[in-house]
């Protein structure tokens, strides 16, 4: 993230924090007692953070202001200050004031004359319940508070605007732990890598760990670093250079221009090194100049002298911030806490017929495009049809953004089959486990609407038929307690959805008997094992009959695969006897989106989805031949069945003398469609057929072309599976 | 190019001439109005209430192996809405297609499953209002079509208007249900009368 | 890895391939005995070809151990991979010794100590 991204994340997170802390404020005086710390809390945890940020980018003109009402709230919450309206009323005009500070810097990159006047006003009245609550002097510093002890160790000299260190690049010290050479991590690895994130100013290399001849083993690293380092990274960023020898090596990161207390903190905290040594390193780097840290340490001995104890249990609890993110460490929880409210409010909530109406005028708005764009063409004006082209790039990148809008994941679907799968197993008297997986994969909520029935037919034959009981995977050898498994996860393009269990598996003999008794497969027809599987999901394959392992897998199963189909998806069953099944759903990622292939026919036009077309090549009808009413050719010595679209669709019209076949692939089997004319690639909005055309095989749907008139697209899927099945393909004339 | 007004023909010229029911509707109140058209020389009628536009006929895509009173789809600003040829539908010969025959969009299905249906007549009439108490059942023999695609006959001065029960007529079920029947039977081919008619989508052209 | 030659109480070591950790315990055995021998050390480093932080540790090491006698010990000829490597590592100010820069036509130019190192940018 750049300095400038981070800073505009401040300022809306400031934003969010201050409209937070007012209306924390504004329920204060509604409160009953006990809620009334929490509250505290979570004010004071708002302008600490608001503080804290602001400290990171150096925007002193808040850090200044808020600190002292951070004081004030500190006080209230420790009960040394008690609320009174007045003081919440003050409190409110200092967050008003806070957010009018935050405006300005982000404006002008610094706050007002006039503001930094009422900062001083409102800090005067911030003083008299200072006053009130310690009878010490207000504290308008700006050293960082750790608690109410703070404002008596601000008797060492200070000038408010004095505090900071004038450095304006990252200040990073690195002692590497001793095994860092045996454990693959070379200093120079992370130096390079430095540089990737910004530039090394200075780089000093200390010696002072490196021990006598005879005590020295070639293979420890006794190596540190002390480096300026100029670089727009966050501090994050920095650290996770570091994040493989964090553990065993001593990292301190100090941002540009820090407080002087910052770096009395980090010469502190290098307890095996004299503060002097490690102060002439600081200066010696660059970090700091010889006045600052003669500063440093008269400071540092002041507050030594003024409270020893408290310096050391500040120093202790500030000791861990260096590792974490500048925002303190003791905050880390706040910012967790923060991030949870951003996220709550940062999502919004949107009507779904809102977001509906919105793709579908946005898919409008591609359709119209590329008509406007055709028209551009045949003017053949070239400025028109440069900006039209700049234009509909733009609509489809919005089309694109808008589709996003609409995918969810795929988890609150899956976690209302718990309840399912624990109803179901109490009835059957089995004992099931739902494990779930995937369920952060997000999809298009118009699919997650529609896979939900599928899944419960799915999820229902599991645990009913496919789980056995009890006792037969006791005598099985199996775990008493069944799986059945939810998974999803996105697959090139396509989303995929599982749903398995552990249970007896497919006895794909028993399947095809069946099938051939119920006529659904001919005697002499040879089915592959996937084929075999599919059965169970072909209407008509019943369950009426006591076919041990497969009874009742029919149920509602024929359902599924037509939902599925409609979705233009596919199913896949793997199945082990004995093992279990896995059912498994693939799906377009969006139903509203097709990138198609359009292929003439006639003066018909039909899409074909890109994802399946393998290649095109020439038709010429003397290479076909013809075997049980079914037409090859041989393409590069394979056998391809075409699909003649002409015929099958009884287009009319005068056959031109040269056609084309586009190779498509589906279900693992090449088909050759023989049409007219290639007409090129086109990305566009898949429009539904709607009820009237339900059962229509060999069309999934439609869309609208540039030109605005309506072209069907194909359905590939069922083309091929009449060819694989060996169902008769509709009139070969 | 007008809106048009009612208790005259409509004049519906080119696709862009939408009549809308709103525009309908305003001539009087709603629920006795009836907008009448001609199929075939007879005079038919449907309840205002859920003719939402009246189009030219203009470019249709046909969808293949449809019973023949599906002529096809349109575009619909945006949406994809399937054309019933009325004629075919009450299993009389395909009109010829002239300037004067028009797309009706009517509104079918309740609440959830509402959804739009164009339906191919010769020429869109006027909207006249018929009170309820001049409307008698519909006889039980002696129509052209089928009696339950009749709500009822209205009376206009000695004339009667066929008023149609769009629910019947349109029914999804029974558009849908005919395609179980071609799946069986060998691909459709289109009847050799509305072949390549001006109308025929061609968007492979351009 | 290192050949040495004695010469006038001074000792030449040419070191030699790579330098990593791999060579460290090997190169610490054959190196370090040399530091004690003779008053001067001049370490050739011409034929380095990858050095790594624990190696150039080890010279550090051996720097330090001889100036603590009063002993000479002088890094020349950096090969470019070791000048790349005391450059990150912020070493060639630390050691000090003359390392010749490539410039442009091979004109080699020569900086003193570290003076002008570090502010690179």
């Amino acid at each position: 993230m750049s300095m400038e991204a981070a800073l505009q994340t401040y300022f809306t997170e400031a934003r969010e924090m201050l409209e937070d802390m007012e209306a924390q404020l504004l329920e204060i005086e509604h409160q009953d007692a006990d809620a009334l710390p929490e509250t505290l809390n979570a004010i004071f945890r708002a302008a600490h953070t608001v503080k804290g940020s602001a400290s990171l980018f150096g925007l002193d003109g808040i850090v200044d202001f808020t600190h002292v009402v951070e004081n004030l709230l500190d006080r209230m919450r420790d009960g040394d200050v008690g609320v009174s309206p007045e003081l919440v009323s003050l409190l409110l005009r200092c967050q008003d004031h806070i957010a009018t500070l935050v405006d300005e810097t982000e404006a002008d990159g610094e706050v007002s004359e006039d503001s930094r006047i009422l900062s001083r006003a409102l800090i005067v009245e911030l003083g008299a319940y200072l006053d009130e609550g310690a009878g010490s002097a207000s504290d308008t510093s700006g050293l960082p508070a750790a608690g109410k002890e703070v404002e008596q160790a601000h008797d060492y000299p200070e000038d408010e605007n004095d505090d900071t260190v004038d450095n304006d690049c990252w200040h990073i010290s690195l002692r590497f732990g001793r095994n860092s050479f045996r454990d693959g991590m070379d200093p120079i690895s992370f130096l390079r890598f430095l540089e990737n994130i910004g530039t090394v100013r200075h780089i000093l290399i200390l010696d002072d760990w490196l021990p006598d001849l005879a005590d020295y083993d070639p293979e420890d690293c006794y190596l540190g670093f002390e480096i300026r380092f100029m670089s727009s990274a966050t501090k994050k960023e920095i650290e996770d250079v570091f994040e493989f020898i964090r553990e065993d090596s001593d990292i301190h990161i100090l941002a540009p221009y820090s407080r002087l207390s910052d770096y009395i903190d980090l010469i502190e905290s290098m307890s095996e090194e004299s503060d002097r040594r490690i102060g002439e390193i600081l200066i010696e780097c660059g970090a700091l100049t010889e006045a600052e840290l003669a500063k440093a340490l008269a400071l540092q001995a002041a507050a030594e002298e003024a409270d020893q104890s408290r310096r050391l249990g500040e120093i202790v609890a500030q000791d861990d911030d260096r590792l974490t993110p500048v925002v303190d460490a003791a905050a880390q929880k706040q910012t967790q806490m923060r991030d949870a409210i951003n996220r709550k409010q940062k999502s919004l909530r949107v009507d779904a017929d809102k977001l509906d109406h919105l793709i579908n005028l946005v898919g409008e708005l591609v359709t119209a495009g590329a008509g406007t764009f055709l028209q551009a063409q045949i003017l053949g004006n070239a400025e028109l049809i440069e900006s039209m082209s700049k234009l509909n790039d733009l609509l489809e990148e919005m089309r694109d953004a808008s589709l996003k809008l609409r995918m969810v994941a795929i988890g609150a679907t899956f976690s209302k089959f718990q309840r399912v799968v624990r109803d179901m197993a109490a009835d059957l008297d089995k004992e099931v486990d739902l494990a779930i997986t995937g369920a952060d994969t997000e999809l298009d909520k118009s699919v997650v609407e529609k896979i939900g029935d599928p899944l419960m037919h799915l999820v229902r034959n599991a645990v009913d038929h496919g789980l056995e009981s009890s006792a037969e995977r006791e005598a099985a050898g199996k775990p008493l307690t069944g799986t059945i498994s939810l998974n999803a996860y996105h697959d090139s393009g396509n989303i995929v959805i599982e749903v398995g269990d552990d249970g007896r598996g497919l006895d794909p003999d028993k399947i095809l008997a069946k099938a051939r008794e119920k006529g659904l497969v001919g005697e002499d027809q040879q089915l592959s094992r996937a084929e075999i599987f599919d059965l169970i999901l072909r209407p008509g394959f019943s369950t009426a009959e006591q076919v041990s392992n497969i009874s009742g897998r029919g149920v509602g199963m024929d359902v599924v695969r037509r939902n599925v189909i409609e979705m233009r998806g596919r199913t896949e069953i793997d199945s082990a006897p004995g093992e279990g099944t896995t059912i498994r759903i693939i799906l377009p990622l969006t139903l509203a989106i097709i990138d198609g292939f359009v292929v003439g026919v006639g003066k018909a036009a039909f899409v074909v989805p890109l994802d399946v077309v393998q290649e095109c090549v020439e038709f010429s009808e003397v290479d076909q031949t013809e075997r049980d009413g079914q037409t090859y050719i041989n393409l590069r010595g394979n056998v391809l069945p075409l699909v003649n679209i002409r015929h099958r669709f009884g287009v009319q019209g005068e056959r031109p003398k040269r056609r084309s076949v586009v190779v498509v692939k589906a279900e693992g089997q090449s088909v050759g469609l023989v049409v007219d004319r290639l007409m090129g690639e086109f990305q566009t909005v898949i429009k539904p057929l709607g009820p009237v055309f339900t059962g229509l095989s060999g069309i999934s749907g439609s869309t609208i072309m540039g030109s605005g008139e309506v072209a069907l697209i194909l359905d590939v899927q069922g083309l091929v599976q009449q060819i694989t099945r060996g169902e008769r393909t509709a009139a070969n004339h | 190019m007008t809106q048009t007004n009612t208790k005259s023909s409509l004049p519906v010229k080119g696709q862009s001439t939408a009549v809308t029911a709103a525009g309908l509707a305003a001539a009087g109140s709603d629920e006795n109005q009836y907008l009448t058209f001609k199929l075939q020389s007879e005079t038919y009628a449907f309840g205002i209430l859920n003719v939402k536009e009246i189009l030219e006929y203009g470019k249709i895509t046909k969808v293949p192996m449809m019973p023949d009173f599906i002529q096809g789809v349109i575009n619909l600003r945006g949406e994809v809405v399937p054309v019933v040829n009325l004629a075919r539908r009450f299993g009389l010969k395909a009109s010829e297609i002239t300037k004067r025959t028009c797309v009706v969009i009517i509104e079918i299905g309740a609440e959830e499953a509402r959804h739009e249906l164009g339906v191919m007549v010769d020429s869109v009439s006027e909207v006249l209002e018929i009170e309820d108490d001049q409307i008698r059942p519909a006889p039980g023999f002696g129509a052209r079509i089928r009696n339950d695609f009749i709500r009822g006959m209205g009376k206009l001065n000695d004339d009667f208007v066929i008023i149609l029960d769009q629910d019947k007529v349109l029914s999804v079920d029974e558009l849908a249900a005919v395609q179980q029947v071609r799946d069986m039977a060998p691909a459709h081919l289109p009847e050799e009368d509305d072949d390549d008619d001006s109308g025929e989508a061609e968007p492979g052209k351009g | 890895m290192l050949q040495v030659e004695s010469r006038d109480g001074a000792s030449h070591v040419v070191l030699e391939g790579e330098l990593t950790i791999y060579q460290a315990q090997d190169l610490a055995q054959q190196f370090l005995p040399l530091l004690d021998k003779d008053e001067s050390l001049v370490v050739d480093l011409s034929d380095v070809s990858d050095i790594d932080s624990s190696c150039a540790q080890l010279l550090m090491l051996a720097r330090r151990h001889c100036q603590a006698r009063g002993h000479q010990c002088s890094l020349v000829n950096h090969s470019q991979p070791v000048i790349d490597v005391f450059e990150t590592l912020g070493l060639v100010s630390w050691f000090g010794d003359p390392v010749v820069l490539p410039g442009e036509q091979g004109s080699g130019r020569r900086t003193q100590s570290g003076q002008t190192e570090g502010e690179s940018a």
